[in-house]
């Protein structure tokens, strides 16, 4: 008889509880795969418990959860995690929702670069990262410093450098013209590209392609995005991080919400709390990404790795990529038939 | 059970095929006629592309150069197997089979190892004097059609030992005590008589090479981009949808084609078979 009622006890506990969660808000969030469980410890738990809110994560790559968001029409994803070049395209097909900046009170105290990348109408970068030059210290005769020296004769059959359609790829396409001092001059660019070729081993399109070029010894300097940095290092140690004279190219992080979403309020106070000081510490402390609240204060041995500070996030160059975006589909013609050709 | 009521069996089958098979078959070919473009526009453009002639004649070279080389090295290596004791002959089936038992991605990746700037060919030849600095042997369309020969090896040599293992011996020895020499009735006798597994073989190492998508993203470098990469490139990165199932389409149009070409070509040499 006791046994009985326990279970009926429990029955009505789970009807209970089921009916609870079922009067909870859902929050889906489109993210990387990365990370998972630290961003779950310091963003999803306190945010859900304080907001009394359960998230969802959808994961994938910046082309894939586009595409998905963009495929379902009044999509279930509240909020898109995205890099400014994809986010850039999402905004120009109209898949996003604007944001109320007076929602968004930590905006104010980002850093100028990512309080809004693609205008106050759409949602502000949380992290940035970098676009520069690693390369092996042991292989090389002199250090790379700028931009320039990829094009160096001591380095022929020695370098790898990011495919056009990858999202560093406009970033080395900007240098080159930068390089022959006509910035973002097509023609320009791509004289210096060709110029670039007895050098290219081959460009790489994924991150992991660049580690195994390190990683082989097919070569011993490239352009490249500094997430690639700690994995390159692991495998080749006199591997150096290099920030060009001429400064790295910015590569910033954004959150959007979703046109559709039903949990717009929710979604506005989301971005706002991943913008906090405290999120934004806490997540560069883990080493998961370098904070933009200029509140967030790091000890050097802590900023090491991260793109942190004043000056050095001053030291960035930024993309226009509604610009580039437009010009991508000539550059990838001018691309293939100059460098990817025989 | 009625004869007629014995056709029901397949009904599950057949719905299968047809929902993933056929459906999304015609959706794709379907997506490459719509829109406001003439028809076979985007065919038109496709050609028009240098770039894109390139990849395609590039492709297409690649299969078959494969093709041939996977046939010459798996001919005579099937005809010894077939010809070894019953005991070896599974011994030997099963080397042959063995690397197909690791990922496409692995086997690619171990001629990086292998043809690498560092790695044992190059190490070899400069142990020996043979060379200097280290040859450049990997990114390019050698190094492309050596990882996908190795790749599809296999079952060019299953194909074939598959049916040179039903031949009988007696028609060989019937050959020679009529006077051929071996020689001779090797090639007027094994030789036709094998040919379907040659068929067989030659439309496996084909369809594979030319739809396969690792080995070419692995081992290829910037000029021997192949339809595979291409498709994925429009699709997943330029998400030009319409571009990549053009592509697509005509990569199934090329593999028909061609599978036909094999079988006349086949059925013109033997007859019978």
């Amino acid at each position: 008889m006791q046994k009985k009622l326990g279970l009926a006890l429990l029955g009505a506990a789970m009807v209970v509880g089921s009916l609870s969660a079922a009067a909870q808000d859902t929050l889906v969030i489109s993210t990387w795969a990365f990370n998972a469980d630290k961003l779950k410890a310091n963003i999803y738990e306190p945010f859900e418990k304080a907001n009394n809110v359960k998230i969802v994560v959808e994961t994938g790559n910046n082309s894939d959860r586009l595409n998905k968001v963009r495929l379902r029409e009044g999509s279930t994803v509240d909020l898109i995690y995205l890099a400014d070049a994809f986010a850039q395209q999402g905004i120009a097909e109209g898949l996003f929702d604007s944001v109320d900046r007076a929602n968004l009170p930590n905006v104010a105290k980002l850093y100028a670069l990512a309080q809004a990348p693609h205008g106050e109408e759409f949602g502000p970068a949380y992290t940035v990262g970098r676009f520069g030059i690693i390369y092996d210290s042991a292989a090389v005769s002199e250090p790379l410093t700028s931009w320039s020296d990829l094009w160096r004769d001591d380095l022929a059959g020695n370098i790898s450098v990011p495919g056009i359609t990858t999202t560093a790829g406009p970033m080395l396409v900007l240098a080159a013209s930068d390089r022959a001092g006509m910035a973002g001059d097509a023609d320009a660019a791509f004289k210096e590209l060709a110029a670039l070729k007895p050098n290219l081993v081959k460009t790489y399109n994924r991150s992991s392609e660049l580690v195994n070029l390190f990683a082989q010894g097919e070569i011993v300097a490239g352009a490249a995005q500094d997430f690639a940095f700690g994995r390159i290092k692991e495998a080749v140690p006199t591997a150096v991080w290099v920030d060009p004279v001429e400064g790295a190219y910015a590569n910033l992080n954004t959150i959007n919400i979703v046109k559709g979403s039903k949990n717009k309020a929710l979604a506005e106070k989301y971005i706002d709390f991943v913008l906090s000081a405290e999120v934004q510490q806490a997540l560069a402390l883990e080493r998961v990404d370098s904070p933009v609240n200029s509140g967030v204060t790091l000890s050097d041995e802590q900023a090491a790795g991260l793109t942190y500070g004043a000056d050095l996030i001053g030291s960035l160059q930024t993309v226009d990529w509604a610009a580039v975006n437009d010009a991508k589909p000539d550059w990838i013609e001018r691309w293939n038939s100059q460098i990817s050709a025989n | 059970m009625r004869y007629s009521s014995v056709y029901l069996l397949c009904v599950p089958a057949l719905v299968l095929v047809g929902l993933l098979l056929a459906a999304p078959l015609y959706s794709t070919v379907a997506q490459t006629f719509g829109g406001e473009v003439a028809l076979f526009g985007r065919y038109g453009a496709f050609f028009e592309n240098a770039f894109n002639r390139d990849v395609f004649f590039r492709t297409l070279k690649i299969a078959l150069i494969t093709t041939v080389i996977a046939a010459a090295l798996g001919y005579p290596t099937a005809y010894f197997i077939s010809q070894a004791g019953p005991k070896w002959r599974s011994l030997l089936i099963l080397c042959a089979v063995l690397p197909l038992l690791t990922s496409s991605v692995v086997r690619s990746f171990s001629w990086i190892v292998i043809l690498g700037r560092k790695g044992s060919v190059n190490t070899l030849l400069m142990k020996l004097h043979v060379i200097d600095a280290p040859l450049r042997l990997l990114f390019n369309e050698i190094s492309v059609v050596i990882g996908l020969t190795y790749l599809f090896l296999p079952l060019m040599i299953l194909s074939l030992v598959g049916v040179m293992e039903n031949i009988e011996d007696d028609l060989m020895d019937a050959a020679t005590s009529l006077g051929a020499p071996r020689i001779k009735a090797f090639f007027a006798v094994i030789v036709p008589l094998s040919l379907p597994g040659l068929v067989v073989g030659a439309v496996l190492v084909f369809t594979g090479s030319l739809t396969s998508f690792t080995t070419p993203q692995l081992l290829g470098g910037d000029g021997s981009t192949v339809l595979s990469t291409l498709i994925f490139r429009q699709a997943m990165v330029l998400f030009d949808w319409d571009g990549a199932a053009t592509i697509a389409t005509m990569m199934v149009v090329l593999t028909l084609s061609v599978i036909t070409a094999i079988n006349m070509a086949a059925r013109r040499l033997n007859p019978a078979a």
